[in-house]
């Protein structure tokens, strides 16, 4: 009963178009009242969920991928990706480019939003001038930037791990998303050559080798960033939160003393922005801390698992409803909200069939990173089609072929759990 | 009257921002000097993660506040627009209302959370007491909730910043 | 009508299930139902499911929570006279920890946390903890001299940071859900805690070398709201008191037989368990430590030491 109260408060709220962040705060005070906890308890749970040292990383990672997307880091990496391709003059290169640029790009920034943007500015209109259809290449975009969800850094893992209360690990997390990651950019390659052969796309053009040079020792400065974060998590230089106050720093001393293409007097709008984003996230958490508190009152968790394994004890049919539950919740509810709403009710279900925590992590971040893609709630379509320029509907059409290689590799990422464990496995010994 | 409360409001995002912002370059700064006197002066200062902890409370609770005035929020905004103006209207008058509820919560248990925590120490900073690090919780309720009210008399201000997208988190 | 107030008190630890700490609060709980038939019974809420140490202190210092198994530490930033508790090296061995629990003394600090107006806590029980020891992936340290340059997470508190730093080795605080991953990437080269904790949180897989230089001492303390003990009556006060008492010797069998059994699970491990010859040096490189922080607490230390 005092369950009901807090999930029809949390229902109602989001329904009448409440923030998501206050409707969760006004059912976590309706669900204290029904419990019968001082309210005192709901606003110190608020102030708990963001006094952990981990959620540190995601003010660290939001503010370096901001400094390195609009610092002109992003254009550098596409040319060198450009080096790259071209050497292989293959059918599509562009398209290929745009791929391997975002996943260069995911290895630095946490934001498949920001790698829509960034990406899309330079890469669709580059794409159009040679000849591909815009649609497409808008799809391109969009769909590879789920890339950045997966590839470490990404802030979406550190919401997981301290959705899990903080007991898995922000660094297990990073090295679980390298391959669900890179699996995802090849297999858009691979649809990116059939469809280039199919429809005629042109071939990849060589870039000079005096050219290669320069853009390659340009691009260093900013790979030196995926260098630091990942590299420095691994050697065990730094913890994930250092690794991320460092890239900071990094990317502000490649992005004003090196590259030099940022000005000064804009850096204050930056930091302006980034605190907009960084306390509206914070915000999420904070609330959604205090509903998981009520739940966890009511033991709310425990009732989900028996409610499951009353429907099924098969772990892989459980495996599947749960990704249906998940994309469905995708459609509707952004991604940091669904995880932290998702995540206690379901992983100690998950837990119970024997699904390990990371695993469920790298599931959960790519189904909802699906669900960034359409609408009605879809923030990456919908920069997406900002920055290309075109309509939802337009582009709507033409991404199914897009949409079948995310959900094939979703239902790899689901069934074989190797692909997510198998670099922590060998890392973390 | 409406000028000088709107200018008023003017004022008190601006103080928000800078406030905000300060943490955010003080949090950047301290855990890359933590990094440092671990590796260069080989000896860890053990306060830059919990003050940069206290910064990201001050720096959420007074962010949220100021965003909640240029409706920044993430919200569900899918079914409330497929009423007709005149539902819609009522609706976001009744959204209002269920914040500034939210707002005087903050400020009230907000503030009888810091009395009970007032003698409390914190572990890491001896001479810092637990309620101080609980202030941020009234304080932002009390601008959400002066913010609301700016919003439901005046409705919300252009926002400063051309072209912001919010969801640039994801 | 106050007297037959039916009452489920929610009990809160940040231990799992089987925890000593957990199973004697969970008996202490089927003690209270039999006794009262029903009337007052615990809900047990296991693995810091209402928060972690901090939180949940506050939690039931506002009455969210009514009963608490909490480290003495962390109820030092509350209380200071309990900080006495942290000062390195005070107990010569865990019998001497225990003698001090069971006395005077231990009930003397019990009573100076219930009698302190503003932490609104009412202090039950003691209970063991084991003693800390430093366990690290490099080498085995046997003599002081071996703790040096070692980077050692330790408790975030600048008291023990001053004790790792004065012991030679470089104090790193870190939260602890951090410290298992920093330990297999090498961030630190070691850590410092009781064999449970050094065994379940499964920090022997990556730091073999357990040396047990038991330099710290903390017991647990089973607090109770003072808002909600308010509402008891006096023979309901008593009654928990009472059971309380009993589940502080409960737990202590069960600490030293999960002690015994983390102990073995290690060495089954391959960990390589290394006494102290000489604890002599450890204790004379902590003297700076003693100078800064003991000084307050002289009183109480005297007492402690005093304890034959
Ligand atoms: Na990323
Ligand atoms: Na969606």
């Amino acid at each position: 009963m005092d369950i009901f109260i807090l999930l029809a408060t949390m229902l109602v709220c989001f329904l009448i178009g409440m923030p998501i962040a206050y409707s969760l705060a006004l059912a976590a005070i309706a669900g204290a009242l029904s419990v019968g906890i001082p309210l005192e308890a709901v606003m110190l749970k608020i102030s708990d969920g963001v006094s952990k040292v981990a959620m540190l990383t995601i003010p660290f990672f939001v503010l370096a991928g901001a400094i390195m997307a609009e610092g002109g880091m992003a254009k550098r990496l596409v040319a060198f990706a450009d080096v790259l391709v071209g050497l292989t003059r293959l059918r599509g290169g562009l398209s290929i480019v745009n791929v391997l640029a975002t996943t260069f790009l995911s290895g630095i920034s946490g934001s498949a939003v920001a790698d829509t943007s960034a990406i899309g500015s330079v890469m669709i209109p580059q794409m159009e001038r040679n000849g591909y259809p815009r649609v497409f290449a808008t799809n391109l975009t969009i769909s590879s930037s789920v890339q950045a969800l997966l590839v470490p850094p990404s802030h979406n893992a550190v919401l997981y791990s301290l959705a899990t209360g903080g007991t898995i690990s922000i660094s297990a997390l990073f090295m679980a998303g390298v391959f669900p990651g890179l699996l995802l950019g090849f297999s858009l390659i691979l649809l990116c050559i059939v469809i280039a052969y199919r429809e005629g796309h042109p071939h990849g053009q060589r870039v000079p080798a005096k050219d290669a040079v320069k853009i390659t020792i340009d691009a260093a400065w900013g790979l030196v960033t995926l260098v630091i974060i990942l590299g420095g998590i691994l050697g065990g230089i730094f913890t994930a939160i250092e690794a991320g106050a460092v890239a900071c720093v990094w990317a502000f001393f490649v992005t004003m003393f090196i590259y030099r293409d940022y000005r000064w007097r804009d850096l204050p709008l930056l930091l302006h922005r980034t605190l907009r984003t960084v306390a509206m996230v914070m915000t999420l958490i904070a609330c959604a801390s205090a509903v998981g508190y009520i739940m966890a009152l009511t033991q709310m968790p425990a009732k989900m698992t028996q409610f499951f394994l009353s429907i099924s004890s098969n772990k892989y049919v459980i495996l599947l409803l749960i990704n249906v539950l998940l994309l469905l919740l995708g459609t509707l509810v952004d991604m940091a909200p669904s995880i932290l709403i998702a995540t206690p009710i379901l992983l100690p279900v998950m837990q119970n069939f024997g699904v390990d925590p990371i695993h469920f992590g790298m599931i959960m971040l790519l189904n909802l990173g699906i669900g960034l893609c359409h609408p009605p709630v879809g923030a990456i379509l919908f920069v997406g089609c900002a920055v290309g320029k075109v309509s939802i509907e337009q582009v709507m059409r033409k991404i199914w072929p897009f949409y079948a290689v995310m959900f094939a590799v979703l239902m790899a990422v689901t069934y074989i759990p190797e692909i997510s464990l198998w670099l922590p496995r060998q890392i973390l010994r | 009257m409406a000028g000088l409360y709107r200018r008023a409001m003017d004022a008190l995002y601006l103080a928000c921002v800078i406030v905000g912002v300060t943490a955010l370059v003080l949090i950047s700064a301290v855990i890359p000097y933590a990094v440092f006197t671990r590796y260069v002066l080989n000896s860890a200062a053990s306060w830059p993660e919990p003050m940069a902890v206290l910064l990201t409370i001050l720096l959420t609770f007074i962010g949220a506040a100021a965003g909640y005035r240029l409706n920044l929020h993430m919200n569900l905004a899918y079914f409330a627009n497929q009423t007709p103006p005149s539902v819609r209207r009522a609706l976001d008058i009744l959204v209002q209302l269920l914040m500034a509820l939210i707002a005087v919560f903050m400020v009230v248990w907000g503030e009888k959370l810091v009395e009970v925590t007032w003698n409390n120490t914190i572990g890491d900073f001896p001479f810092l007491s637990v309620g101080v690090t609980y202030l941020p919780i009234p304080v932002g309720g009390l601008c959400l909730l002066l913010f609301i009210i700016e919003r439901l008399f005046l409705g919300a201000p252009p926002d400063p910043i051309p072209h912001h997208d919010t969801e640039s988190f994801e | 009508a106050l007297a037959q107030s039916k009452a489920v008190f929610k009990a809160s630890d940040v231990q799992p299930p089987g925890y000593p700490t957990v199973a004697a609060t969970e008996s202490l709980g089927k003690k209270l139902a039999a006794a009262t038939n029903g009337r007052l019974t615990i809900q047990m809420y296991p693995s810091a499911q209402l928060g972690g140490e901090k939180e949940t202190i506050e939690q039931t210092q506002i009455g969210a929570i009514q009963m608490l198994r909490v480290s003495a530490g962390a109820l030092g930033p509350i209380v200071d006279d309990v900080n006495v508790v942290n000062m390195p090296f005070l107990f010569k061995n865990i019998e001497h920890s225990e003698k001090m629990m069971d006395g005077p003394i231990g009930q003397d600090l019990l009573d100076r946390i219930s009698a302190n107006p503003s932490a609104n806590l009412v202090a039950l029980c003691w209970m063991n903890s084991g003693a800390r020891s430093i366990y690290n992936t490099k080498k085995p340290i046997r003599t002081v001299e071996d703790v040096k340059g070692l980077k050692i997470r330790v408790i975030g508190n600048p008291i023990f940071i001053d004790m790792m730093n004065a012991l030679g080795g470089n104090g790193v605080a870190m939260g602890y859900d951090q410290v298992f991953s920093a330990l297999q990437t090498g961030v630190i080269d070691g850590a410092e805690n009781n064999p449970p904790s050094y065994v379940f949180s499964n920090h022997y897989t990556a730091a073999k070398y357990y040396s047990l230089t038991q330099h710290l001492v903390i017991p647990e303390v089973l607090v109770f709201s003072k808002r909600a003990w308010a509402n008891l009556s006096t023979d309901d006060q008593t009654l928990i008191k009472k059971f309380a008492r009993e589940a502080q010797m409960e737990e202590r069998e069960l600490w030293k037989a999960y002690e015994r059994e983390a102990m073995e699970k290690a060495k089954a491990a391959g960990s390589e368990i290394i006494e102290i010859a000489d604890k002599t040096p450890f204790q004379k490189a902590v003297k700076p430590v003693w100078d800064k922080y003991g000084p307050k607490y002289q009183e109480m230390i005297k007492r402690i030491q005093e304890i034959a």
